[in-house]
Parts: structure tokens; C-alpha cells; sequence
């Protein structure tokens, strides 16, 4: 069973080398003589080839049984990614005070810390703090979003 | 008489009251650091990176160093009291450091792990300045070829130490040097893998990516856990090691000093590999190797000398040659580059101040280190009750604005989650983030020392090896290659699981 998730990798990394290869073949190779910007995506994608197939061939054995996460942990993280995405995409239309302060008061929850109040406070506090520090001593320019400073 | 000028020409630098601030921020966050698992110093570098944009690059250089050897300091804070080791690079010290803190011996396993630490620093400091010099002369020999085959035998080292299976970590490094590959090529002009987006014209930026690999990463990976921590919370007292101690630990604090030293000169080598070598010399040394393990000082002193002497001998290969020898200093690398110097075995002669600044600050570094690590020891058992849940969210808000404030661009943020959950999914499925961090980050330098081998040598291949140098050091890395394989050696070599200094 190991086993087969190790080939699975291998066959992971195997689409990737062929991938490289045809998302690359525009590029000139160019000869050894004079190598052009497509030699050593090449090289380095037929050496990642060899490797996988490499893996596929003689799977490590002890390398525990897979990867496992409890559904309950899977869903905390995949929030925490999405909330994380969400912030890049929101910070320059709602501006940095109002993203920072939804998140972190979700990270809070999420990292366990008492009451939603609590949360709320402590994200509060947080947000402010980091504004102090970027915006106002070091003159980040962050983005301000709907409102006005 | 030109190293004493060479050092006044050092001191000056590093005694400029804003050097040693900097100095200072660098090891006390250093400290920080290596007390807290689960952040580490790649990601507080990299954390940092840009705001030092607007400092000297000495001063920038002086504080990323400060960072990287104070976190081995604090890191042993950690294993003796918690017996959780604080950076990779102290695991060994939990073995017999929490042992002796069992024993009501907290007090002089931190002494003595400090004044190791001080020794193999200073010491390592002392041969760093006999030795860069000197191979940067060396260097000066050097072509592309050899540059390119150095390179590879990083590559392969740093791949023969990681944990888990080589293939597996060589195809992490290669994924790397792919990623180090999107953006403009820089000796055609031509866009590879950009696919229209502005962003990515420039490359994919290494702070992002480190950010994500060792930041994102590693707070994702702990939301899966419960908190367990069981601080050593009984008082520390009698820092000072007595002459019993004393004279168990300086055998150790010697042999830890010299080993650190080599192996922290070994292009992928580093900080991890020497504690473990030193800890196990000590044990067959030692006339009571039963001892090991329940408590023997010498068990400490030895690999936490050797990872401080490690850690400043790994700015060897950075400093005179402009390789990196680990994701650390391929991080300082970034830093130089981005402040306008490429470091190269010309940067002795063409900046001195930065060299010998950079070299002499280390000796000012380990003292304020000293300073910290044993008055202030109670400050940092306390901040190792502050609870997760204040600081990772803390770690991921500093991560989110530092990326952004790099080029004021949202879209990085999106580069550094999307490695932030690669990085996750390699820890989870056993591919190492080291080699890949570390390969992205010489990628450029490679390929182009490797086209400009082709051109040299009109195509033809064998100028990687009919060079004495460059065969040489392709000839080891071919055997370390070859070793692996052989099934023997293989087993052996997971026995000693390791990951690079991150």
C-alpha cells in the first residue's frame, strides 16, 4: 500500500517533466554549441524524468503509510487556506484595516483562543498594533481600501 | 600584518552604533526564534528581507547572520527545558539536555550549552577569517565548469542528508530549479512559463516562496495538532557549570568546535549532521558511554558547540566563493544580491567592508549572545508559555504584510500561499522543502555558469570533467550518487535523519 502511494508521486512528477517538456517546446534549444533558453528547462525535465520513473520502479519502503489528516484538522486547514486566498484577493479593494481584522479575528477562532469576544478583542488589538508598526513607523503604503486611511 | 588591518578594517564596520543595534535585533531575534518551535530561521529571514531594503547591505548582512547563529543558541533553550527541540539542529540536545534538567541539572546544561556555543562560535569566527581569504584566492581558479560542478555536489549533498529517500529529494531539488526558471531569461531576454502575467516576468521571487515553504507551511501543519507542551517550570538555578563540569566538557567543547567547523564548510553540508557526528564521537570517546543519554554534560557541550561553529563556518562558501551551502545562506545570498553585490571570490577585494564587517560582527554577535542567552534565561523560559494560538496567527498576519510590501503586490501574497500549501503537501507526503529551496535559489546562477561552460567549450560536455576541479567534484558527487544506491549504506544513511538547518 505504501508502496503504491509512493508510485503515485512518481507519476505525479512524471506529468510534470512531460509537462514542462510540451509547455516548453516553443523555447529555442538552441545547440550545445550555443544554448539557447530552452536547453536547460529540457535537461531538467528529463532529469526529473528519470527520477520518477526511478521512484515508480524501487518505491521507498519505510517512509510511513501515506499521508493522513483527521477530517476535522482537513477542514480547518482548507478554512484557514481559503481565508488566507480570500485576504490576497480582498486586501486592495477593502483595504488592509478591514481584511486584517475579519481574519485574524478567524485565525483566533481557529487557532482555539476562548470566547468569539475574546477573538474579536485580541484581533482587534492585533490589527491595530500592525498598522502602528507598517503603516505609521515604517511607511508600508498599504492598501486602504474603503476607508480612508 | 594585513590581518590586523583587516580586522581594523572589520571593527570599524561592526562597532558603528547602528551595526551593532542591528547586530543586537539580529541575535535577540535570533534567541526568539530558536525558543519558539515551529518558526524557523529561513522564514524569520526571509520574513525580514525586506525591510532591510532601505539598510547599508553590511548592516542588512550583519543582522540576517545575527539571526542564523542566534537561533542555535536559543534553539537548545527549548530541548533542555521542553524536550522539544527548538530547530532541527538541537534535537541531540534533548537527549541528554532534558535528562539533566530532570535531574534539577536545567541550571548548567544552559550554562554550559551557552559557553559551548560561545567557544565553537568564536572559534569558527578565528578559522573563518584564516580561511576565506584563502579560498576565495582558491576560487579565483574557478571557471563556469567548476562553478556548475560545485554546484551539483551541493545539491547532492544537501540531498544525501536530508531525510527519507534521495530520489525523492533529488526530484524536490529539481522541481526547484524549474521554479527558479520561470520569468525572463536573462542572457536571451526570452519569457519562460510566464504565461502573460506581470508578475511573473521578474521570476518567481525567492522571499515569497520561503515565506510559503517555511512560514505558511509549517502553521498549517500544526493547526492538525493539539498543543502539548510540558515546560520545565522548576527554578533555574547555579548557571555557571562548576569545575567538574568543566572539565567533562572541554574535550567535547574542542572536538565540537572542529567538527562543526569542517562540516559547516561542506557545500550542502551544515549545522544538523555536525551535532549528530559530535554527539556520537563523545559517546565512543567517553569512558562512560553508558552515561549517554541520562544525563551526561558532555552529550551537551559537544553538538551544541558544533552547531554554533557550524553555522559561521557556513559563511565560508557564501562569503569567498558565492555559493551557498544551505537554504540559510542561500537566503543571505538573496540579500546580497538584492542590495547590489554579487558575492563572488572577488568580494574580499571589492568590499572589504562588507567581508571583514560581516565576519568581525559574528564576534561581537556572540558575545551579546552570551549576554542574552544567560542573564535573561527566565525571560525566555516565559515566552515559552506564551500559547500557540497568539503566535501563529502573529506569524501569518507579519508573513501576509511582509510579502506585500515587497512591490505592493497582492499577487505575491497569492505566490506565497500557493507554496504555503506545496510546502504543506511535501511535509505531508515526504518530499523535503530544503533541496527545493535551496535549488530554486542557485538555479539562476547554475544555468547560467552551465551555458556559459557549453559556450566555452563549443558544445562539448566534457569540459565537466577533463578539468581537474570540476572532475574532481563532479567525481564526488557521482559517488555520493552512487552510494545511495547501494542498499547498505542506504538504510544506514535514514538512520541518520536529518533536515537542513530550517
Amino acid at each position: 500500500m505504501d508502496r503504491m502511494v509512493e508510485r503515485v508521486y512518481g507519476m505525479v512528477f512524471f506529468g510534470l517533466g512531460v509537462g514542462i517538456l510540451w509547455q516548453g517546446r516553443d523555447l529555442t534549444i538552441g545547440g550545445f554549441r550555443s544554448p539557447g533558453s530552452g536547453l536547460f528547462p529540457v535537461l531538467i525535465a528529463v532529469i526529473m524524468l528519470v527520477l520518477s520513473v526511478l521512484l515508480m520502479i524501487f518505491p521507498p519502503k519505510k517512509e510511513g503509510g501515506g499521508p493522513s489528516v483527521s477530517a476535522r484538522s482537513a477542514v480547518r486547514i482548507s478554512v484557514v487556506f481559503v481565508a488566507l486566498l480570500l485576504y490576497a484577493f480582498l486586501l486592495e479593494s477593502l483595504g488592509f484595516l478591514i481584511v486584517s481584522f475579519i481574519l485574524t479575528s478567524l485565525l483566533f477562532v481557529a487557532f482555539g483562543s476562548g470566547s468569539y469576544w475574546r477573538a474579536i478583542l485580541k484581533a482587534g488589538v492585533f490589527t491595530g498594533l500592525a498598522y502602528a508598526l507598517f503603516e505609521i513607523l515604517l511607511k508600508s503604503n498599504l492598501p486602504h481600501g474603503l476607508i480612508g486611511f | 600584518m594585513d590581518l590586523l588591518h583587516n580586522l581594523y578594517t572589520g571593527f570599524s564596520v561592526a562597532l558603528l552604533p547602528v551595526n551593532l543595534l542591528f547586530c543586537f535585533i539580529g541575535v535577540f531575534l535570533g534567541t526568539v526564534v530558536g525558543v519558539l518551535p515551529g518558526i524557523g530561521p529561513a522564514a524569520t529571514i526571509a520574513i525580514l528581507l525586506p525591510m532591510t531594503f532601505g539598510l547599508h547591505p553590511e548592516t542588512a548582512i550583519i543582522m540576517l547572520a545575527g539571526i542564523f547563529y542566534g537561533t542555535q543558541y536559543g534553539g537548545s533553550t527549548t530541548s533542555i527545558l521542553v524536550n522539544l527541540p527548538g530547530e532541527a539542529s538541537s534535537v541531540v540536545t534533548c537527549l541528554d539536555g532534558y535528562q539533566m534538567a530532570r535531574k534539577g541539572r536545567a541550571g548548567p546544561a544552559l550554562g554550559i550549552s551557552a559557553f559551548g556555543s560561545f567557544i565553537g562560535g568564536t572559534l569558527s569566527v578565528i578559522g573563518l577569517m584564516f580561511m576565506g581569504p584563502w579560498v576565495a584566492r582558491f576560487a579565483l581558479r574557478f571557471g563556469p565548469p567548476e562553478y556548475v560542478a560545485l554546484m551539483c555536489l551541493s545539491i547532492v549533498i544537501l540531498t544525501f542528508l536530508s531525510r527519507g529517500s534521495m530520489t525523492k529529494s533529488l526530484l524536490s531539488a529539481s522541481l526547484g530549479i524549474f521554479v527558479s526558471l520561470i520569468g525572463t531569461d536573462p542572457m536571451s531576454g526570452v519569457q519562460r512559463y510566464v504565461y502573460g502575467s506581470i508578475t511573473l516576468l521578474d521570476g518567481v521571487g525567492i522571499v515569497p516562496v520561503v515565506m510559503g515553504l517555511f512560514g505558511i507551511a509549517e502553521v498549517l501543519s500544526t493547526l492538525e495538532e493539539k498543543e502539548v507542551r510540558d515546560v520545565f517550570v522548576s527554578k533555574i538555578k547555579g548557571l555557571l557549570p562548576n569545575l567538574k563540569d568543566w572539565r567533562e566538557s572541554i574535550g567535547p567543547i574542542t572536538r565540537g568546535s572542529i567538527i562543526g567547523f569542517l562540516l559547516g564548510i561542506l557545500p550542502g553540508g551544515g549545522t544538523i549532521i555536525s551535532t549528530f557526528s559530535s554527539y556520537a564521537l563523545e559517546k565512543r570517546l567517553s569512558r562512560h558511554p553508558e552515561l549517554f543519554g541520562q544525563g551526561a554534560i558532555a552529550g551537551v557541550a559537544g553538538p551544541e558547540t558544533a552547531n554554533n561553529a557550524a553555522s559561521t563556518s557556513a559563511m565560508i562558501p557564501l562569503l569567498s566563493l558565492g555559493i551557498p551551502s544551505n537554504v540559510i545562506t542561500a537566503l543571505l545570498l538573496g540579500a546580497l544580491m538584492i542590495h547590489g553585490i554579487t558575492p563572488s571570490s572577488f568580494l574580499v577585494t571589492e568590499h572589504p567592508h562588507v567581508f571583514w564587517g560581516v565576519i568581525t560582527s559574528m564576534y561581537v554577535g556572540n558575545v551579546l549572545l552570551l549576554i542574552l542567552n544567560l542573564p535573561l534565561i527566565g525571560l525566555w523560559v516565559r515566552l515559552l508559555k506564551v500559547p500557540y494560538g497568539i503566535i501563529f496567527p502573529l506569524i501569518l498576519l507579519l508573513c501576509l504584510i511582509g510579502v506585500y510590501t515587497i512591490n505592493n503586490n497582492a499577487y505575491e501574497i497569492v505566490i506565497m500561499l500557493i507554496f504555503g500549501g506545496l510546502g504543506y503537501l511535501m511535509r505531508k507526503t515526504g518530499f523535503e522543502p530544503a533541496p527545493f529551496c535551496f535549488a530554486m535559489i542557485i538555479g539562476p546562477i547554475l544555468e547560467m555558469n552551465f551555458r556559459q561552460s557549453l559556450i566555452k567549450s563549443r558544445g562539448d560536455f566534457s569540459i565537466f570533467l577533463t578539468r581537474p576541479i570540476a572532475a574532481t567534484l563532479m567525481g564526488v558527487a557521482l559517488c555520493l550518487v552512487i552510494i545511495q544506491l547501494l542498499p547498505k549504506i542506504a538504510k544506514k544513511r535514514e538512520g541518520i535523519a536529518s533536515d537542513e538547518g530550517v
